[in-house]
């Protein structure tokens, strides 16, 4: 297409040129199958294109009905198409709340698309003017009119304004970037400002007046819109808790009144239970539509509107309040054990769903409120005076870094120190506090973790190792260089008092975290399906694994913590020993010193190892059936490496051991080390099997299963136990006390069905027939997840 | 002379045959003149909105328009090049 061979009209008025008209061919000279484009663009993104009249893609098409089009939100209502309405514009909320978009939700509804077209359209601030009329208009609303005008205009218009504040402040931690868009949560707005330059206490005067007008009517209808919009009132009050300052740890902080929440549950429940009185009311024409589609900006095809069934939506507005309050408890954390357990309990969370492959963790509101709640812009911990490097540091110090002398070099003025070590503060609390900055990273990732859905978390874990192994290998020089440049290092002592291996506390800690966060890849890979039952074999080795070195580790932290405590507890008797004076005194006022602030640490942390310690066991115990069982499906040839696979079982289980391929310690093992403990244990049994002899291997096999799960069941009671009464690792549950043992109950469950899952294999593979038929590939295996630990789903012969 | 890829990023307005008017910037044209246009707005009678990214078939064009002034850039920038290359070839 050239100037010279296209028809162009000059259209002066539009400033645009004519190119081409129906009867003008469109003289661009392109070669068969060519595509001319800008370089930027990647012709992939195109996909994503609408189509001009394809009525798949094209939402200006979209055919309404007269009563759709011409709906009018400006007409009188009654009670109770208003009462209709207000329910449908709240199950919009909570579907939306629930992986759906606005434009097939809350703007199906035509008053809210109105009054969110006046505020976007004429930029309204000012709440009087806001309305389903344009401003002019609504400012002269009259009070005097009929409540069926005044039930549109004041309450409605009240409850639409109120429901598109909250919306607009979901919109606000949807963009904050504590959660994922499109996945946790969709806030494409359609280009509207959903009340933005509205305040909030104009919004909520508003409310409670029409509150308050709907007080002075005695209809059955008006007191169940009264309770709609108590629930507005709860919904709005929440975005306050994010403008609260508190001190983290202070036993005050329980007053916090969120009362509101409770109350938010409660109405939700409420209404819930009215699913026969909404079913009565009648539905208003052309009320709720695909027209803002087809009428607003959007760039998204024609999509059929969405709504969740009654009790759905408001169990997911009571779950918003419910996990919302449990997100808060959050201020009544009273030291980092206790924060430490929070955290853990939050992110396991999964609400119980009819669908065994949606276990959602807490609700999308209450996820990034805790998040936006918990550490502010500003890096303080809930607005107080503590920050995350003052949590890295309290964190570092629970677990094996109390007393630790890398750390008295933390500040820059220490008066604590002898003046020698004093001129060489500024360097070293350099280097220490430049590790300290680096560990921030993976520390506060650890944070951002809590609040996202299963998936993301899992991906967060994954994204941790190269930090954390990094950060191992960092750790470990700078304790060496301490020790052997500046003489700053603790070592384990042996009876006789003489220093044996070093105790690199900084570089355990970090060790832990890594492989915290290795296992906990390979256990939320299991529960998100990502192993196929062939894969689970290796998965649960490669956990075992794992699980050993860090059990291992357990030991060592309790060695170092144990050495601690014994040197504070030594110092009475070099105290007798010394002579009165001023030695005896330091010596004396140390002690004391210690006793104060290190020792109670450091018997909270003796309790928390101790816990560790049985998490551990039982998770080794776990595994180690998990993995008996699949040896069985093996040796039976369930667990085939599937024929249509284009790479090898060697390739495959070198990609899932991927996101570890780059850790140091402990190194990743290979495919031949799994494979050759895999064939020794089921080359036994299938050689077994196979023949007609007596089955003695299987039979043994069997009873070390069974051994197995006795002992995992009895330290499940055991640690349930110790919850239940507070004597397990001292206070650490008491805000997910619930929770954790609801996560023990699980894994009971898991074991105590897997014991007559084996029972019931061990007799049918008396029946040779049946043996013959698993050999044969006849049978297959089939996991249960629902109702087990989701670490370890039941596996048996389908 | 203009080369087909020169009309890539200049504002068109395309006319369709429902008598939507779609404005937005050229992304790319096929062999058969259907066009990608992106930052679309779509006027239908006084109410405009925001489209994004749109296909739009040859079928449905009914009228295609470039705007004047982004236009006659391109073409004096098209022949400032062309005197240059022939200098430097004399």
């Amino acid at each position: 297409m050239t100037g010279d061979t296209t028809k162009m009209v000059l259209d002066y008025k539009n400033k645009f040129i004519l190119l081409i008209t129906n009867t003008v061919p469109f003289h661009i000279v392109i070669k068969h199958g060519e595509i001319v484009k800008s370089p930027a663009f990647s012709l992939l993104e195109g996909t994503n294109a609408l189509e001009v009249l394809n009525s798949k893609l094209d939402t200006g098409i979209i055919e309404l009905t007269a009563s759709e089009a011409n709906f009018d939100v400006t007409l009188p209502r009654d009670v109770d198409s208003v009462c209709s309405i207000f329910n449908e514009i709240l199950k919009s909320l909570a579907t939306w709340l629930d992986n759906s978009s606005l434009s097939i939700t809350l703007l199906s509804c035509r008053y809210v698309e109105e009054l969110q077209v006046n505020c976007t359209k004429y930029g309204i601030s000012d709440i009087n003017q806001l309305g389903f009329f344009p401003p002019k208009e609504q400012a002269q609303i009259s009070p005097d009119e009929s409540d069926e005008y005044l039930l549109v205009h004041k309450v409605l218009r009240a409850y639409t304004i109120g429901i598109s504040k909250f919306v607009n402040f979901v919109l606000t931690l949807g963009q904050a970037g504590v959660i994922y868009n499109d996945e946790d949560l969709n806030v494409q707005t359609m280009d509207l400002d959903y009340c933005n330059k509205i305040e909030m206490i104009d919004v909520i005067d508003l409310v409670d007046e029409a509150s308050e007008w709907l007080g002075t009517h005695e209809a059955e209808g008006y007191a169940v819109l009264i309770q709609f919009m108590h629930l507005l009132s709860t919904l709005l009050s929440i975005p306050s808790v994010l403008s609260r300052r508190l001190e983290l740890y202070l036993p005050e902080n329980s007053r916090l009144d969120l009362s509101f929440l409770e109350l938010g549950e409660q109405i939700a429940l409420d209404l819930q239970k009215n699913a026969d009185f909404f079913e009565a009311l009648p539905k208003v024409e052309g009320c709720f539509s695909v027209g803002a589609q087809k009428r607003l900006s959007n760039r998204s095809p024609p999509k059929p509107l969405t709504m969740d069934s009654h009790a759905l939506a408001y169990s997911e507005l009571a779950r918003l309040f419910k996990d919302t309050k449990r997100a808060m408890s959050v201020v009544n954390v009273q030291n980092i054990g206790q924060l430490q357990m929070f955290n853990l309990f939050f992110m396991n969370q999964r609400a119980t769903q009819a669908d065994e492959d949606d276990q959602p963790t807490n609700h999308v509101v209450a996820r990034a409120v805790l998040q936006l709640f918990f550490i502010r812009d500003d890096k303080t911990i809930m607005g107080g005076s503590k920050t995350l490097t003052d949590l890295l540091i309290d964190d570092m110090k629970f677990l094996c870094c109390c007393g630790a002398p890398s750390l008295k070099y933390l500040a820059s003025v220490n008066p604590d120190l002898s003046l020698e070590d004093q001129s060489k503060l500024p360097v070293i609390s350099s280097m220490v506090l430049e590790l300290i900055g680096q560990l921030q990273g993976p520390y506060f990732m650890q944070f951002t973790t809590i609040s996202q859905n299963s998936a993301r978390q899992r991906q967060h874990f994954c994204k941790s190792i190269l930090a954390w192994d990094t950060l191992h290998v960092m750790a470990e020089k700078l304790e060496i260089d301490l020790h052997e440049e500046y003489q700053i290092y603790d070592c384990f002592k042996s009876e006789d008092g003489t220093n044996q291996e070093a105790m690199l506390p900084i570089s355990s800690w970090v060790y832990f975290y890594k492989l915290k966060a290795m296992l906990e890849i390979v256990l939320r890979g299991i529960e998100l399906g990502v192993y196929k039952a062939w894969e689970l074999q290796a998965a649960y080795w490669y956990a075992a694994y794992l699980n050993d070195f860090l059990d291992a580790h357990i030991s060592r932290l309790q060695k170092i913590n144990k050495s601690r405590m014994d040197t504070i507890l030594s110092i009475p008797k070099r105290l007798k020993k010394l002579k009165a004076g001023e030695k005896k005194q330091k010596l004396k006022a140390a002690y004391q010193d210690k006793m104060e602030a290190e020792f109670p640490l450091l018997q909270q942390t003796f309790e928390r190892l101790k816990y560790l310690q049985f998490e551990s066991n039982i998770s080794r115990l776990m595994m180690e059936r998990q993995r008996a069982a699949l040896s069985i499906f093996h040796a039976l040839d369930l667990l085939k490496f599937p024929k249509q696979a284009r790479a090898s079982e060697a390739m495959l289980f070198a990609l899932q051991m991927k996101p570890f391929a780059s850790v140091g310690v402990p190194a990743p093992p290979n495919y031949g080390d799994f494979n050759a403990e895999r064939s020794e244990i089921t080359t036994t049994l299938k050689n077994e099997l196979k023949s007609n002899a007596t089955l003695i291997a299987i039979t043994r096999y069997f009873q070390h299963i069974q051994d197995i799960g006795e002992k995992a069941g009895s330290l499940i009671q055991y640690v349930v136990k110790g919850i239940e009464s507070g004597d397990m690792d001292g206070d650490s549950f008491a805000l997910c006390k619930s929770e954790s043992i609801q996560w023990y109950r699980d894994l009971e469950a898991s074991n105590n069905t897997q014991t007559i899952v084996m029972k019931v294999l061990q007799r049918k593979l008396q029946d040779k027939a049946f043996v013959k038929q698993c050999l044969a590939g006849e049978k297959r295996i089939e996991i249960t997840r629902k109702g087990y630990h989701r670490h370890y789903p039941i596996c048996k012969i389908a | 002379m203009a080369e087909p890829i020169d009309y890539i990023s200049l504002p068109f307005r395309v006319t369709v045959v429902d008598g939507r008017v779609l404005e937005g910037r050229l992304l790319a044209i096929d062999d058969e003149s259907n066009l990608l246009v992106t930052d679309v707005k779509e006027h239908t009678g006084e109410e405009t909105r925001d489209l994004g990214l749109v296909s739009v078939p040859r079928k449905t064009i009914v009228k295609l328009e470039v705007e004047e002034k982004e236009y006659g850039d391109m073409l004096r920038w098209k022949q400032a090049q062309t005197l240059r290359s022939l200098k430097v070839s004399d």
